[in-house]
């Protein structure tokens, strides 16, 4: 039985898949910074990728050296048929759960703001 | 200016584990001076690089840790530090894991020391621990009886295997004299042969004759530890012919043992060596137990011996059994019951037990100890045992 994907996972496959044939590390980072706002570190996006690689979802191979890189070289991500599937699954139930709910789910999260710390005077 | 990340940042990346250190330190060094440095500037682009170094480092402390490490890792460095992140991702489990077993290594060693001290150390003060054996009076299911001073003496005549015979037996004593506070402590009732037995000296004075020891009538002396003359009598020769009171009665202090015998038990320390005579005496005895210099006078005693240079414990016990015989025969009223009760000999080696439960099963030494292997040596009685009666 295969495992579901945490939300940090699907964001990973979604950007390796968005990239396509540019996706390494630098790459995956910005792209979930640019498209969600999250910061994420160099260490978690491999240690991510390293996790989904191991379940086969994606495949990786050694690319081109740049001097900024100080000579080291970057590793490419693609995503694999596996990873595919699961992402697709994962991300349909959350699509079919939201289905019609969505609009309930804006208003509730404008009506309340969460928890106030109210300010005296 | 220099556009490569700052010095601090990229030593702490040589932490990450390989091969991922390669294309994270790539990774950091590329954004750092391709975009982030151009953006913000010198400053704010070194603190966004040890930003990211502390995190990455974080995030690979804190990963899921794999369920198993490939086999070929096995005996690597890369198990130990597989181990040491996973307990560090479970604290909880760490703690109890390190904490039962030291808990468990604590009490082993505790075990051990307390083993060791009681069951395996070498008696000290005692010289040559091997050639001392345990003398027993057993019946065929084991059960043991005392025997009497009068008996041991004989028996240790008749045994040409045993140099000596003696007995001993621990006795709960309240000492008290003048300048002496009242003190609990564990002394010994002792036979004349005990000391030379055990081929202790005496530091200062001397130790009690045999007379002393088992004559009622000679005057009550006693010996004492150098641990009790250091503490009570602050090392003062002035302690010899001392008076003392012990459980009530007045005994002269003739000497001090060696500073490194404290007794032979195992267990208890003995700080005062008191004669055998005496034991009935200092345990408050009723009339019905008689004198101690009668026969009769059963004395729940331990009885040690020293074999002989080059003799088998199981030589000495042939010797002592057919000795006891002749003990029967010659007083049939007292002896009467080591008829059933034989001497029975262990070869003890320097231990000796203290329970009559322990000792078909006490091991003291590596070679163990057991009751002498007669095999051989039955049906050859001694030649040397005489009739003590006769003698």
């Amino acid at each position: 039985m295969s495992r579901g994907l945490g939300e940090f996972e699907q964001l990973m496959l979604f950007a390796v898949l968005r990239l396509g044939k540019d996706a390494y590390g630098v790459a995956i980072r910005q792209e979930i910074a640019r498209e969600t706002g999250r910061d994420v570190s160099a260490g978690a996006v491999y240690t991510g990728l390293d996790r989904l690689q191991v379940r086969g979802y994606l495949t990786s191979w050694e690319g081109e050296t740049t001097p900024a890189r100080g000579g080291r070289r970057r590793k490419y991500y693609r995503l694999e048929p596996a990873g595919a599937r699961t992402l697709e699954r994962s991300y349909s139930n959350i699509s079919q759960m939201a289905d019609g709910v969505l609009r309930q789910l804006s208003e509730l999260a404008a009506g309340d703001k969460g928890p106030q710390r109210g300010r005296v005077g | 200016m220099s556009r490569r990340p700052p010095l601090l940042g990229r030593l702490a990346l040589r932490l990450l584990p390989r091969p991922h250190r390669h294309y994270v330190v790539g990774d950091l060094e590329e954004e750092f001076s391709e975009s982030v440095l151009p953006r913000l500037g010198r400053v704010r682009a070194s603190v966004w690089f040890l930003g990211q170094v502390v995190r990455s480092l974080v995030a690979f402390v804190r990963r899921p840790p794999r369920t198993s490490l490939p086999t070929r890792h096995r005996g690597s460095p890369i198990e130990v530090r597989f181990a040491m992140r996973s307990l560090l991702r479970r604290p909880a489990f760490a703690f109890l894991a390190v904490g039962t077993l030291g808990v468990g290594i604590g009490a082993t060693t505790s075990v051990f020391s307390v083993a060791n001290w009681v069951l395996f150390r070498p008696v000290p003060g005692v010289a040559d621990p091997d050639q001392i054996v345990v003398v027993e009076f057993r019946d065929a299911s084991g059960d043991d009886a005392g025997v009497s001073l009068a008996n041991v003496n004989d028996l240790g005549e008749a045994s040409s295997a045993l140099s000596h015979l003696a007995a001993h037996t621990l006795v709960s004593l309240q000492v008290a004299g003048t300048g002496v506070d009242a003190t609990s402590l564990m002394g010994e009732a002792v036979s004349g042969d005990y000391f030379e037995l055990l081929g202790v000296r005496a530091a200062i004075g001397r130790l009690m004759t045999g007379v002393e020891a088992e004559d009622e009538s000679s005057e009550a002396v006693a010996v004492i530890s150098y641990e009790l003359w250091t503490r009570l009598f602050g090392s003062s020769p002035s302690v010899l012919d001392r008076a003392i009171r012990i459980n009530g009665f007045v005994f002269r202090v003739v000497g001090v043992a060696d500073e490194h015998f404290k007794g032979i038990d195992r267990i208890e320390r003995v700080d005062v060596w008191v004669p055998g005579a005496r034991y009935f005496d200092l345990r408050h005895a009723p009339p019905s137990w008689g004198n101690t210099s009668e026969r009769t006078a059963r004395f729940y005693m331990q009885t040690l011996g020293r074999l002989a240079p080059g003799v088998q414990a199981a030589t000495a016990e042939d010797q002592l059994r057919t000795a006891m015989e002749y003990l029967v025969e010659a007083y049939p009223d007292e002896n009467q019951r080591y008829a059933d009760y034989k001497p029975t000999v262990f070869e003890g080696t320097g231990a000796w037990p203290r329970e009559r439960d322990l000792h078909s099963s006490y091991s003291l030494r590596s070679r163990g100890s057991r009751p002498a292997d007669r095999g051989s040596q039955r049906g050859q009685p001694p030649d040397r045992a005489r009739n003590p009666a006769s003698g």
